[in-house]
C-alpha cells in the first residue's frame, strides 16, 4: 500500500481504492481547463510541458499529447504542422468555439469552487 | 527510422483505434526524438531504448489516443446484442432440431448461404456451442454495421412495439370474429384425422401415415389440438393481460408443436401425387410455419420479460364485437 492509498471500511468487507485513480480521474478535467487557458496563444506539446512545469505542475508528455488531441477533434483547439528549426513541430491553439466553451467552463469551476469552500467551512451559505 | 521507435510504434498502432493513426504515431516519434535530444543530447538507438523505458506501456498509450466515443458496438446495444442472440439461437436451434428429426430429407437449405446440416441429435448436442457462438457473431456484426451508420435507429423488439403487439393481440384474442373461425379449424381438423387418419388437399386425399411416428407422439398431436382449443377460449374468457401473455407463449408452443409433428409426416407421396405442378415441399411449409410461431413465442416471453402490461384502453366489451 502506499501513502496515497485511501482504506474504505465497507460493513463486513474491505475493499482498498487507490487515490491515484479518484486524483487521475479530477485531474484529467483540471488539466482540460489549464490547456484550454494556456493556449490562447499558439504552442507546441513540450512548450506547454514547461510553460506547466515553470508554475509547479508536472505533466508528462504521453498524458498531455492524447489530451490535445481530444481537444483538437472536439475542435475546441486548432493545429496545425510547422517546420521549425528544421524540425515539424505540431502547434496547438484554443478556437473561436473553444474560447466560448472556456468561458463557461471558467465559470461552472468557479462557482463549483466556491460551492467547495463553503461546504468544507461549513457554511450554509451556498 | 531507428529500430526500438519502430518495434514500439508498431505496437501503438496495433491498440490504436482513430482515423488519425499516422499523424498521431508521427506526433509521438517526434516527441519522443525530441525527448531524447533533450535529456540526453543525441538520438542513438540506446538513447532512444533508455526514453522509451520510461515513455509508458505502448498499450496504455494507444488507450488514451482512443477516441471516447469510439465503440465497435454502441453501449446502448448492449443489451440488444444479448436479447437478438437469444432469439436468433432459439430460432437456428429449432431449425436444426427439425433438420435433424426430417434426417431422412437432407439438410435444409432456405438461401444459399444459408445451410442447417442434418444431425443426430447426439451430434446436436455438440453442434449448440457452434449455434451459439454463429448466432452471437451474425449479431454482433449486424449491430457493428448499424453502429458505424451513426444514426438513431428502432431496433425490432423495442418496448413501444412491443406494446402496441401485446395490446393488439389482447384484443385480438378478444375478437368473436377471430376466436370462431379458428374454432371451427381445429375442431375441422382434428375430426378429418381422428376419423381418416388422412388429409384432403388439392383434390386428393392423402395419408398421414401417423404409423412412422411412435404412438405416443399421435396421442400428442390431438391432445395439442384441444390444448389449442382450449387456450383460444380462456384466452377470450380472461380479461387479465399477464393471463393473456402466458396463453400466447403456450398457444404459441403449441402450434409450434402441430405443425413440427405435421412437418414430419412424409410428404414426398403428396408431391409425387401433384407432381404435374412441381409442388413445393409441404413439409417445409409446416416448418416455416412451425418457425413463425417460435418466433411468436420468443416474442411473448420477451414482452411477458419487459413489459408493465395494462389492459387496452379500449372498452372489452366493445372489442368483443
Amino acid at each position: 500500500m502506499t501513502q496515497y492509498d485511501v482504506v474504505i471500511q465497507y460493513r463486513k468487507g474491505r475493499y482498498i481504492i487507490e487515490y491515484e485513480n479518484f486524483a487521475k480521474e479530477m485531474n484529467r478535467g483540471y488539466l482540460q481547463l489549464l490547456v484550454m487557458v494556456l493556449l490562447q496563444e499558439s504552442m507546441y506539446g513540450y512548450q506547454i510541458v514547461r510553460e506547466l512545469e515553470k508554475r509547479n505542475y508536472i505533466i508528462e508528455e504521453n498524458t498531455l499529447y492524447p489530451l490535445l488531441r481530444r481537444l483538437n477533434n472536439k475542435k475546441i483547439l486548432q493545429s496545425n504542422w510547422e517546420i521549425v528549426e528544421g524540425k515539424p513541430r505540431k502547434y496547438y491553439q484554443i478556437s473561436e468555439d473553444g474560447k466560448k466553451v472556456l468561458e463557461k467552463l471558467i465559470d461552472i469551476w468557479l462557482r463549483q469552487n466556491q460551492l467547495l469552500k463553503n461546504l468544507l467551512g461549513g457554511s450554509k451559505d451556498v | 527510422m531507428f529500430k526500438a521507435i519502430d518495434i514500439y510504434l508498431n505496437e501503438v498502432k496495433f491498440y490504436l483505434v482513430s482515423k488519425d493513426k499516422v499523424d498521431i504515431l508521427k506526433e509521438i516519434e517526434i516527441a519522443i526524438l525530441d525527448k531524447c535530444e533533450r535529456q540526453y543530447g543525441e538520438i542513438t538507438e540506446q538513447t532512444i531504448e533508455k526514453v522509451l523505458q520510461n515513455y509508458g506501456d505502448p498499450k496504455k498509450l494507444a488507450t488514451q489516443y482512443n477516441d471516447d466515443d469510439y465503440h465497435i458496438i454502441d453501449p446502448s446495444f448492449k443489451n440488444a446484442l444479448f436479447l437478438y442472440t437469444g432469439i436468433t439461437f432459439s430460432l437456428h436451434f429449432l431449425l436444426c432440431l427439425f433438420s435433424s428429426l426430417i434426417s431422412d430429407k437432407g439438410s435444409i437449405y432456405i438461401f444459399p448461404f444459408f445451410y442447417i446440416p442434418s444431425l443426430s441429435i447426439y451430434e446436436l448436442l455438440l453442434f449448440i456451442p457452434v449455434i451459439l457462438l454463429s448466432d452471437l457473431g451474425v449479431v454482433a456484426v449486424v449491430l457493428y454495421v448499424l453502429t458505424r451508420q451513426n444514426k438513431k435507429i428502432s431496433l425490432p423488439f423495442d418496448l413501444e412495439k412491443l406494446n402496441k403487439s401485446a395490446q393488439k393481440s389482447f384484443v385480438r384474442s378478444h375478437n368473436l370474429m377471430l376466436a370462431i373461425p379458428k374454432t371451427l379449424f381445429l375442431l375441422l381438423l382434428f375430426i378429418i384425422l381422428w376419423n381418416n387418419n388422412s388429409t384432403y388437399q388439392f383434390g386428393k386425399s392423402i395419408s398421414l401415415k401417423f404409423a412412422n411416428l411412435p404412438q405416443i407422439v399421435v396421442i400428442l398431436f390431438f391432445v395439442l389440438i384441444v390444448v389449442e382449443l382450449a387456450t383460444i377460449w380462456f384466452a377470450y374468457f380472461h380479461s387479465s393481460p399477464y393471463v393473456h401473455v402466458i396463453k400466447n407463449v403456450f398457444h404459441s408452443a403449441v402450434r409450434m408443436m402441430i405443425y413440427g409433428i405435421l412437418a414430419l409426416q412424409p410428404y414426398e407421396e403428396l408431391n409425387k401425387s401433384i407432381s404435374s405442378t412441381n409442388a413445393t415441399d409441404i413439409g417445409y411449409l409446416f416448418i416455416l410455419i412451425a418457425l413463425l410461431s417460435a418466433y411468436s413465442m420468443v416474442k411473448n416471453i420477451i414482452i411477458m420479460q419487459r413489459i408493465k402490461l395494462e389492459k387496452p384502453e379500449t372498452n372489452s366489451s366493445n372489442i368483443n364485437i
